[in-house]
């Protein structure tokens, strides 16, 4: 990373020796918005995020000039192959037009001559993301087999990513399904598959690796999908017996699905795995595992069971409930549905609540269990208070938008899309205020976004935001995972 | 000329070397050349540099991977080797020169080179390693040259031992260890020899494990190479061997004895005694049915069907690659109804292969896949080969293959994505260019004699890929499309090699959609086959068999009635018939 950082320095200052300087004389006034990649116009941004560069997107040009005014005060200016900005300066021109709007005015030199294009704006929002920054995996949008891949974390105050683990560490392994507890990573939990299987728990830096395989007889295996309870003393998983199969018409490619799946509940201090009959029935095929906030409820998708694979277009899941004790780790005696999916033609899946309990997100597809590979994907919200659903068509596309994940004060989440050229997925933000609006979404942005997005070859998942930076001695638990000491987790059964 | 050759010899030996390595590359072995080119995609622009250089022997990759670019026109990728070869030969000698080596030891100095030329026959062992020994040669032969000057021997061996473990890699080992053989030999005492060496072992092993806090490889990794093999979870012995023997040659022939007397006889036996070891040895290394199966890669990458068939009919493979790459040959060239069963066949697996998880099977069933029309398999087959090269690089074949599948699909926004890389490199970039015009232009690419065809061939009604139904999913294919021959061939072969005639009659009649001149020789052979099970004759028969066909099927009924398990049915003319197949070698 340092090395990185070096070389990267030192390119910048080869770049800036060769880069267009010249400014805008007596430019033509053209009557429409420029073509920018990525599209910001109209963003709505928090202070302090990473400088919002982008590139010129309608043909060649020698030169881009852009101006920044801040409605409430400050201007910044950038000049060059690409809209740069300053990371300082455009840190504190947002801190200054807190709740305002920034105005961007953006020239274009071609063959020799100026054009400047009509304004466009990004709004200033009143509500803070505090978070660090971003987790997510970064794998390339394959099939059954993959390359290089892990699990980054990335500032978003600036352009830095950093590796928490990737599979270079440890041959052969896959790694997925990363997750903190209400995007603190004192608490935090992933999965590793492949020869060296376990699931890590890491609480305040001890590292627990938990045996995948827990009872076989019982159908319940490695431990995925994980949803920290708020106490920090429960993670809800999921155990799935997963399963793809391949599209052989242009427009499908990869159909994912389960033949069976069932929830449990473990508890960190004692190395136990709480089920409830309720959550692992035969008929029905429960997955996605969410608490609520004051952790009393458990949600969850359910759909039911159908023949793999023949009855794979039937498989919908609903959006259900279970009552959750944290005191004594009971589970409720019923389950609620709560959206019935499936008799609007859908499934539900990914439900994720907002911290401060107004709201439920969730992808709703066509079928299945995997949206990603869907095209018809979409982001939903459910309103706790309302009851109503909805599709959130502020950031809904023509393509897949599937996973996606909140920050506490809830007023910003993270989603993933493939609205770009619909294989590589990337991840958006986008606001919510008081009254449930949600702003038009940007993506996550980076130094030259043009070049960065279109070299990189992977796909990001399951993004999710992270307090603080994650603490992780990689060499120590690349070492743990190859010595295949395992902690067995013992079952209890509901009373 | 006597005078030139006693004054030249040692150089002219290692032009001779020279000359053979590239032969060896060039004429034997091209195939080895085009796999290393297409397990990478070297790339001119900045991040794939910087991806490069920011692990230790960094820069070793990415002189390799330049160079093994130029692979990809065998002649220079062979004359690329040969000057690295001989280079390491020369270094070698320039070393033990300076260590105090005589003349008529020069061919010892070829040890290193050979063994190398010998290890690169793991077809694993990557460039970015000789390319590393060479440059630790070249540190050792800078220590020497610094050696005796107290001042920039210390400098040099502090600015050197970092420098050459993070461009180049832990081949710092080999540098470590000449410099403390030599501090040994040179000490003016032992415990002064044996202070400073310990000060030179620390400050090197300190470097490496100091980088590797920043690593995120196992240590075995950061000592063993990151790249020096394409398997990241293994270190070959043989690379270990080789880099003990770089260390060790030039004190080696240091050692040995020197006498003025019988110096050219000396010379001359070690030039046969090694020039035979190694040949024996480079031939040793060079595994027979694994460059087979490479040299049928190359022929399929290369659509050299008339060659494949040629090596074939020299010797058959066995292998579910090398007998798919001969029945994609038979059917390009339009004649695997006829001849099949003129080589080893194996079940429909011998058409398509099932997926197997590495990186060189799925090519060639890719190729077959994307023939047949069935574009979203042969892309799957293709996007899975590249995601399982080992070093997790991406190549240059496949991502062309995968601009043009997503191109044929529609979808334009990934074929950009690949073709915009590809123009990034050196020897796609004139194709990329080209195919950049037919991004979101339907009617060029359905007026492409390749892209067009392979459009109406594909699926339009969507299904699920199910590999134990292969033959349904070849019938459906053809059913869409009524002149798509090799569906046909391919459909009617699989139910031929599953020795299932009831399908076989049941599809067979579908070929008259086709423009057949004449009936293939093995479906003449199936139909006679099944004609003969209920009919005394051959009376009625409603195709058009051939006098030949019918009277070797009498011939063979005769043969096998009076004995099923006379080889001779196995054998020659028989050998080469469906009923041979269908018959006797269901029970092997």
């Amino acid at each position: 990373m340092i090395m990185k950082k070096i070389y990267l320095a030192l390119a910048s200052v080869a770049l800036m020796l060769v880069s267009c300087s010249s400014l805008p004389d007596n430019p033509q006034k053209i009557n429409s918005l420029p073509k920018i990649y990525p599209d910001y116009a109209g963003v709505t941004i928090p202070v302090g995020i990473a400088p919002l560069n982008f590139n010129y997107a309608g043909g060649d040009i020698e030169c881009i000039d852009v101006v920044v005014k801040g409605s409430k005060k400050g201007e910044i200016h950038s000049n060059g192959d690409f809209a740069k900005f300053d990371i300082d300066d455009w840190h504190l021109l947002t801190e200054q037009n807190k709740g305002g709007k920034l105005t961007f005015t953006v020239c274009v030199e071609r063959d020799g001559k100026w054009s400047q294009y009509k304004d466009f704006t990004m709004e200033v929002s009143p509500y803070a993301l505090d978070e660090y920054g971003l987790t997510y995996r970064k794998i390339a949008p394959g099939y059954e087999v993959y390359s290089k891949m892990g699990i980054y974390q990335r500032d978003l105050s600036n352009y830095n990513e950093s590796a928490i683990l990737e599979n270079t560490a440890v041959p052969g392994a896959c790694l997925n399904c990363h997750t903190s507890n209400r995007t603190d990573p004192k608490q935090f939990t992933f999965h590793v598959r492949g020869a060296n299987g376990a699931t890590l728990v890491q609480v305040n830096g001890k590292r627990t690796w938990l045996n995948t395989k827990i009872d076989t007889l019982r159908g319940l295996g490695s431990c995925v999908y994980p949803y920290w309870h708020p106490s920090g003393k429960y993670c809800a998983y999921s155990t799935n017996n997963t399963h793809q199969s391949f599209h052989c018409v242009k427009n499908e490619r990869i159909e994912v699905f389960d033949q069976s799946s069932d929830l449990m509940v473990y508890k960190v201090q004692t190395n136990e795995v709480l089920i409830s009959p309720l959550l692992t029935t035969k008929d029905h095929f429960e997955t996605y595992p969410v608490f609520s906030p004051d952790g009393r409820t458990l949600y969850f998708c359910s759909s039911q069971a159908q023949v793999i694979p023949d009855g794979y277009k039937k498989i919908r899941y609903n959006l259900c409930k279970i009552a959750f004790n944290p005191n004594n780790g009971t589970f409720g005696n019923k389950v609620d549905t709560i959206v019935n999916a499936a008799a609007m033609g859908k499934s539900l899946i990914f439900p994720r609540p907002s911290y401060d309990g107004k709201y439920i997100m969730f992808t709703m597809a066509d079928y299945g269990c995997f949206p990603i590979w869907h095209k018809e994907a979409d982001l939903w919200m459910l309103n706790l208070e309302t009851g109503k659903i909805a599709p959130i068509k502020e950031v809904n596309s023509k393509n897949t938008e599937s996973f996606h994940n909140w920050n506490v004060n809830s007023h910003w989440f993270v989603f993933s899309s493939r609205r770009g050229d619909g294989l590589y997925t990337r991840l958006y933000l986008a606001s919510i205020d008081d009254k449930g609006k949600v702003t038009k979404p940007f993506l996550l942005p980076q130094e030259n976004p043009w070049e960065y997005y279109d070299e990189s070859v992977y796909s990001y998942n399951i993004p999710d935001f992270t307090k603080i930076p994650v603490d992780f001695d990689a060499r120590s638990a690349g070492r743990e995972i190859m010595s295949d000491k395992r902690t067995k987790i013992k079952v209890k059964d509901a009373e | 000329m006597k005078i030139f050759i006693s004054k030249h010899w040692k150089l002219i030996l290692s032009v001779l070397f020279g000359v053979t390595v590239f032969l060896f590359w060039d004429v034997l072995y091209p195939c080895y050349l085009s796999y290393q080119e297409q397990f990478q995609l070297f790339i001119f622009n900045g991040s794939y540099f910087t991806e490069r250089i920011i692990v230790p022997g960094g820069l070793s990759d990415y002189i390799a991977e330049f160079l093994t670019q130029f692979y990809y026109i065998a002649w220079i990728g062979a004359c690329i080797l040969a000057i690295i070869l001989v280079l390491i030969q020369r270094m070698s000698w320039i070393i033990a020169k300076l260590e105090g080596a005589a003349d008529e030891y020069y061919m010892v100095s070829f040890i290193p080179a050979l063994l190398i030329w010998g290890y690169m026959g793991d077809e694993n062992v990557l460039l970015s390693f000789i390319v590393a020994c060479l440059v630790a040669l070249i540190a050792c032969w800078g220590y020497m040259k610094v050696k005796d000057q107290k001042k920039y021997h210390l400098v040099y061996l502090l600015l050197m031992t970092p420098s050459l473990y993070w461009l180049f890699g832990p081949v710092v080992l080999i540098f470590l260890c000449f410099a403390v053989i030599n501090i040994m030999i040179d000490a003016k005492s032992k415990l002064t020899g044996m202070g400073c060496s310990l000060c030179v072992v620390v400050y090197t092993l300190g470097w490496i494990l100091f980088v590797s806090t920043f690593m995120q490889y196992p240590m075995f990794r950061i000592f063993g190479g990151i790249n020096y093999y394409r398997f990241p979870a293994v270190i070959p012995d043989m690379q270990i061997v080789v880099m003990a023997v770089f260390l060790i040659i030039p004190f080696i022939v240091r050692l040995l004895p020197h006498q003025e007397k019988r110096v050219v006889q000396r010379a001359c036996i070690s030039i046969v005694i090694i020039a035979i070891c190694g040949f024996a040895g480079v031939r040793l290394g060079y595994d027979t049915l694994k460059y087979e199966l490479i040299d049928y890669d190359y022929l399929v990458r290369y659509e050299q069907w008339d060659k494949i068939i040629e090596k074939a009919e020299k010797d058959q493979p066995s292998t579910p690659m090398g007998v798919a790459s001969v029945n994609l040959a038979l059917a390009e060239k339009g004649v695997l109804g006829d001849r099949m069963f003129e080589f080893f066949q194996n079940g429909a697996e011998g058409l398509l292969p099932p997926f197997v998880r590495d990186f060189t099977t799925p090519l060639c069933t890719s190729e077959a896949f994307y023939r047949l029309g069935m574009i979203n398999t042969a892309q799957r087959f293709m996007f899975e080969a590249q995601e399982a090269i080992p070093n997790f690089r991406k190549s240059g074949r496949c991502t062309k293959r995968l601009a043009e599948t997503n191109l044929i699909n529609g979808q334009y926004g990934v074929a950009a994505k690949y073709l915009r890389t590809l123009q990034k490199s050196l020897f796609y970039r004139g194709w990329a260019d080209k195919m950049m015009t037919y991004l979101d232009n339907e009617k060029i690419i359905n007026a492409d004699p390749v892209y067009g065809l392979l459009r109406q061939y594909r699926y339009t009604k969507d299904f699920l890929y199910s590999d134990t139904e292969m033959d349904q999913m070849l019938g459906l294919l053809f059913a869409h499309n009524m002149k798509n021959k090799m569906a046909f061939e391919y459909l009617l072969g699989c139910e031929l090699l599953n020795r299932d005639l009831q399908k076989f009659m049941q599809f067979y009649p579908l070929g008259k959609y086709l423009d057949y001149d004449h009936i293939p020789r093995s479906y003449q052979e199936a139909l006679i086959y099944t004609w003969t099970q209920s009919h005394p004759n051959f009376n009625g028969m409603p195709w058009s068999i051939a006098p030949e066909v019918a009277n070797d099927v009498v011939d063979f009924a005769r043969a096998y009635m009076s004995n099923p398990n006379d080889p001779a049915l196995a054998q020659g003319h028989f050998g080469q018939t469906y009923w041979c197949y269908y018959l006797l070698k269901k029970n092997k």
